[in-house]
């Protein structure tokens, strides 16, 4: 019996939000370096490479945080990230806010229904959270300035960040999987 | 958790941040607890920045040092150029001075400026800003100018104690007072996004494209006369009353990589301030 094996032995019959020990990211001062480590790559290491090519960690980190942590600690460290983004930006604040703890709210919500030992549940879930994630900002920047130019240029910028995004979800989702898919079978 | 407990949590976790959404579409300006969390990651960033930079440099000084020796000749011809030039600047300065005092003119203020290094650029999100390398420390605060020789490229925003966040000119939370420079007509600017910024004048103004807008010193930090950008599209409105102008701002933020605070203060918030003594404003900030 090997250690997924037993943790759903011993957790049976109906193992609700039993935390794997094997998932990536879990102490406090780890969640902590890699919120920094993210957010240092989306602002300055990524952008000093590809210019022009804008990257969005966000929306799949705090979807990982909704799926591998308990919803009190989840929530907490939305609440962070939310407030790294709002006072690195000009947005309106609350924006980001809104729609990170919303987004983590529904995650937690619907986490026991949904089998996130696959990739396919996963990608599902992050390109679900990318769309609301940049509707939201859209919806922001309409209201802000009504223009059509605001609304075609924001939505050419949406399908880069809405590739590069899911491209990083999916790796964050494979390594979460590889590390403690099979103890993420919750139902 | 209980069940109850777990649904009032989840409720608040939905309805708090929409009261504060829907509450001001402003920007975080003054924040003791949130502007605490960018001293986590200002290091990092400016850390990053350096070496970056230093790998840059040391590319470019190494592998461009074949077209050195032709920039320098070239840049030699440009000086002795500007030096003459200086030299009329200063002559007429000097006269148009003289006259200010003869017509009893108030005179201009000069405020200091400050240099400072762009750190990063937050290029991922339609909510742009600049971050810089000067903070409270250098006693930067909320409002001030941030220009380039070129013109205008917007104000503090924010600040930590060694870095600070610019708000660009065409940022949707920026407004700023104007006139057109060749026929002194004032109005109201706002920035609009992609490098743009709108004004919205009388139909019966007379604006062409290429006039050039300069800032009117009238409102806010900015001193009068400093070169924002020029006109490049004018279009009526609906109504029949108004045209709007569309502005490009001479300064590219994205090719920015120094700039210059000036340490001027808002005088309609120092009068303010006078007025009510400096504790109550001092309380408001949450600068005691």
């Amino acid at each position: 019996m090997n250690k997924h094996e037993a943790h759903l032995s011993t957790t049976s019959p109906c193992p609700r939000w039993q935390k794997p020990a094997t998932l990536p990211f879990q102490g406090s001062w780890q969640t902590f370096c890699v919120l920094l480590s993210l957010l240092l790559m989306q602002f300055s290491i990524f952008p000093s490479f590809f210019p022009h090519i804008p990257l969005e960690t966000v929306p799949a980190w705090i979807i990982f945080l909704g799926v591998t942590h308990t919803p009190s600690s989840a929530i907490t460290w939305t609440l962070l990230t939310a407030s790294f983004l709002e006072t690195h930006s000009s947005s309106p604040r609350g924006l980001y806010f809104l729609t990170l703890t919303t987004l983590v709210c529904v995650v937690i919500a619907l986490r026991d229904h949904i089998s996130w030992k696959y990739t396919f549940p996963w990608s599902i879930v992050i390109l679900c959270g990318y769309l609301w994630f940049l509707s939201a900002e859209s919806f922001t920047l309409s209201a802000l300035t009504p223009s059509y130019e605001n609304l075609i240029t924001a939505l050419t910028a949406w399908t880069t960040r809405l590739i590069t995004g899911l491209i990083f979800g999916l790796i964050l989702a494979r390594y979460t999987i590889s590390r403690g898919g099979e103890a993420l079978e919750y139902r | 958790m209980s069940p109850r407990l777990k649904i009032i949590s989840l409720c608040a976790a939905f309805t708090l941040p929409l009261i504060l959404f829907s509450s001001s579409m402003q920007p975080w300006t003054v924040e003791p607890v949130m502007g605490g969390v960018q001293e986590f990651l200002y290091p990092m960033e400016r850390l990053w920045h350096s070496t970056s930079s230093w790998v840059k440099s040391s590319i470019h000084h190494y592998v461009h040092l074949s077209k050195a020796a032709e920039e320098n000749t070239d840049l030699k011809n440009k000086i002795r150029d500007l030096e003459a030039a200086m030299m009329d600047y200063s002559h007429q300065e000097q006269e148009a001075n003289r006259l200010r005092k003869l017509l009893n003119f108030t005179q201009r203020q000069t405020s200091e400026a400050l240099p400072a290094e762009v750190v990063n650029h937050s290029r991922n999100t339609p909510f742009l800003s600049l971050r810089i390398s000067r903070g409270s420390q250098d006693s930067l605060d909320v409002g001030m100018p941030a220009t380039t020789p070129q013109g205008i490229v917007g104000k503090v925003l924010r600040t930590g104690l060694y870095h600070s966040d610019i708000l660009l000119l065409d940022d949707n939370n920026f407004y700023l007072d104007v006139l057109i420079e060749r026929t002194r007509t004032r109005g109201v600017l706002k920035g609009i996004s992609q490098n743009r910024c709108r004004l919205l004048l009388h139909r019966r103004s007379e604006v062409r494209i290429g006039d050039t807008i300069i800032t009117s010193g009238l409102v806010g930090a900015f001193p009068k006369g400093l070169p924002v950008g020029r006109v490049i599209k004018i279009s009526y409105e609906s109504d029949n009353v108004s045209q709007m102008i569309t502005i490009e701002p001479w300064v590219n933020p994205e090719a920015l990589e120094e700039l210059l605070i000036l340490k001027a203060a808002d005088p309609q918030v120092e009068n303010i301030i006078e007025a009510n003594n400096r504790e109550w404003i001092h309380r408001i900030t949450g600068k005691l």
